[in-house]
């Protein structure tokens, strides 16, 4: 009787788990501390945002610079990609577009990075522009050494650049929503009879060097980046001053101007090595 | 013009990082382990109760005495892969076979391991001689892991760990009836690993320039003995199990195993070798001389010696046995709270062991699972 008993229950042993994907999930303390912090690591592999960003949430202030740096990285990743920023899954469609360099394809493709498609409404543009200003708390520190998260940096900056001249557009304009290109952008400041180079100049004015945040701010201090960033800034731009060069691509560059160098889609797919 | 602004912005930013390898990796939750059994990984990996094989030295030595024939395993090999394994590696080599560029080729890389953890391991080769008194062999087991994360500055994360050395085992039989059993293993080991995590240009970089394996190498013996990656250990394990004298029937007993206990010298980067205490509760029912059955439950390191782990149910497991007149045998188990099967086929010179089960990968059980599929194949004489 009793080795019949042991049988059922090896049997029973056979069937209990198709009752459910992990028996013991439930009864797993996944709130301990030290289970939730390795817990980021894992959901920042899987890619697990909104997880990763509400832990951090939780845990510190997000408007103050974290003391360890792979903790900012992986919050400021974890915002980037909550918004939508994916460079991966727009790979195909990046590289659709690299033979057609122009300004318009360009910040079309930016849009899709950032995964706004259709029309840009101002609340959305708000919701952006927090999530982003709070990655760019996250990114200023002088002394960042991950290359990795010097780059998410960089991408952050140029997301809030792109939501602050969007912003400013639907202000002038007075619509509530716009086209999320840059066809979009200039013909709904035009509707209004103004001039998108004089509004971007206004803005430059306003917000590029008075509000700089992440790169300009911290060359502006003579902060040392890394020498690789002095180099490639003397050996791009004969010089390493950020602001100067800033203002002088700004005067100098034409509105139509393209080439492969400074291409939005050439540099995500250099980034991508696929170049 | 405002175009031209937001690229300048990222145009400074890329160049900084044409041909990076990060320092610090991303890495998955997995228990750590030395060499594993196909049998046991069919039944949940609940084996310390049990262990009548040649890896009693791996799991409890006291198992030695259970072991039924005196054998010699001349080519016994284990492969093992995880279900994401065969699907993305088609993908990858069909890539570069098709005649795209190596560049097409890590898109393609990405794309494919983007969030699914490839997995191949334990390939283990494990020749040995074992008898219900003492065993030795040599092991040879290696495990290979992939993943690409990072949907915003894409990465790609590459370890290898190889474990090979020389084990010896021997047991003995005390008290009444043999009720008590008690062994020791001792295990010479060294330890290879190799941890990268290549960025996308980086990655695109290797693939062109052909250094991929010169990063792998240099990773494992850069140089020489004294290598970052490389390490060795003296390692010793003792084990006992107990026939409790109640439910005769079903022949209860308990099992005690205080695991992998000595000496290591390891380089800065390799995995440690963390001592552990295993505890199992099993009982072997059997009928009409015709089928015989193993149940075991098992909690590993039941101290909590790798402290990077919290977690209670990653280390309890549940396993049963089936064989049929000793030569057909069904597993089933519970690893970690995920089913396993498995199944085998043993004669005299030959012995067929197959396994599929899941590991736990995160930070608690039902956070990230990964689903392997494991075969044994041993020659023997």
């Amino acid at each position: 009787m009793t080795v019949r008993l042991f049988f059922v229950l090896t049997i029973t042993l056979l069937f209990t788990p198709s009752c459910g994907d992990n028996l013991f999930y439930f009864a797993e303390d996944k709130g301990a501390n030290a289970v939730e912090m390795s817990a980021i690591d894992i959901a920042f592999i899987q890619g697990n945002c909104e997880y990763v960003k509400q832990q951090y949430e939780k845990r510190y202030d997000v408007n103050k610079p974290f003391i360890d740096e792979m903790d900012r990285y992986r919050y400021g990743t974890a915002i980037l990609a909550c918004t939508g920023y994916d460079i991966v899954s727009n790979l195909s469609f990046l590289l659709g577009k690299i033979p057609g360099n122009d300004n318009n394809t360009q910040i079309d493709v930016f849009f899709n990075l950032i995964g706004v498609k259709g029309e840009l409404s101002l609340s959305k543009i708000v919701e952006y522009r927090q999530a982003y200003t709070k990655v760019l708390e996250q990114c200023t520190d002088a002394n960042i050494t991950n290359e990795s998260f010097t780059l998410m940096c960089g991408f952050a900056s140029s997301a809030d650049t792109v939501m602050a001249i969007a912003f400013t557009t639907i202000s002038v304009s007075g619509v509530s929503t716009i086209p999320a290109t840059q066809t979009g952008l200039n013909e709904s400041i035009r509707k209004q009879g103004g001039d998108p180079v004089l509004l971007l100049a206004s803005f430059m004015e306003g917000y590029g060097v008075a509000d700089a945040r992440f790169l300009p701010d911290i060359t502006e201090r003579d902060a040392p980046i890394t020498e690789k960033a002095i180099k490639a800034l003397q050996s791009a731009f004969g010089d390493t001053n950020f602001v100067k060069i800033l203002k002088d691509m700004n005067d100098g560059l034409l509105p139509n101007e393209s080439t492969p160098g400074d291409s939005f889609i050439f540099v995500i797919a250099n980034l991508l090595g696929l170049t | 013009m405002k175009c031209k602004l937001i690229i300048s912005l990222v145009i400074l930013a890329v160049p900084l990082f044409s041909t990076t390898l990060l320092a610090q990796q991303v890495t998955t939750k997995e228990l750590p382990y030395l060499v594993r059994s196909v049998e046991a990984m069919g039944m949940g990996g609940a084996y310390y109760g049990k262990s009548d094989s040649k890896y009693a030295v791996f799991y409890n030595p006291a198992g030695i005495t259970r072991i039924k024939e005196s054998s010699v395993d001349i080519i016994p090999l284990t492969v093992g892969l995880n279900t994401n394994a065969i699907n993305n590696v088609t993908t990858i080599i069909g890539s570069f076979l098709g005649g795209n560029t190596a560049t097409d080729g890590v898109a393609s890389l990405i794309n494919v391991l983007m969030r699914k953890h490839t997995s191949f391991g334990p390939i283990t080769f494990f020749p040995a001689y074992a008898s219900n008194r003492f065993t030795f062999g040599f092991f040879s087991s290696t495990d290979v892991s992939l993943i690409a994360y990072n949907q915003v500055v894409p990465e790609v994360a590459l370890r290898i760990k190889s474990d090979n050395g020389f084990s010896f085992g021997m047991a003995n039989t005390f008290l009444k009836d043999d009720a008590l059993s008690i062994g020791i293993s001792f295990k010479a080991l060294a330890r290879a690993n190799s941890k990268l995590t290549y960025t996308a240009p980086a990655l695109a970089n290797a693939i062109n320039e052909g250094t991929w394996l010169d990063d792998i190498l240099s990773g494992l013996v850069g140089n020489g003995i004294f290598s970052d990656g490389l390490g060795f250990g003296f390692l010793a394990s003792v084990g006992a199990m107990y026939n409790l004298p109640i439910l005769e029937p079903v022949r209860p007993r308990v099992a005690l195993s205080i695991n992998d206990v000595g000496f290591t010298l390891l380089g800065s980067s390799v995995d440690p070798v963390i001592p552990t205490v295993n505890v199992s509760l099993a009982f072997s029912p059997h009928y009409r001389d015709i089928v015989d059955t193993d149940i075991v439950i098992d909690v590993v390191d039941i101290l909590f010696q790798n402290k990077d782990d919290t977690s209670f149910f990653k280390r309890f497991n549940i396993g049963a046995e089936v064989r049929f007149i000793n030569t057909f045998i069904v597993r089933v188990g519970l690893h970690q709270g995920y089913p396993t099967v498995g199944a085998g086929l043993t004669f005299k010179f030959f012995k067929l062991n197959y396994a599929f089960y899941s590991e736990e990968l995160g930070a608690y059980v039902g956070q990230l699972k990964d689903s392997r599929h494991a075969l044994e194949l041993v020659f023997r004489i």
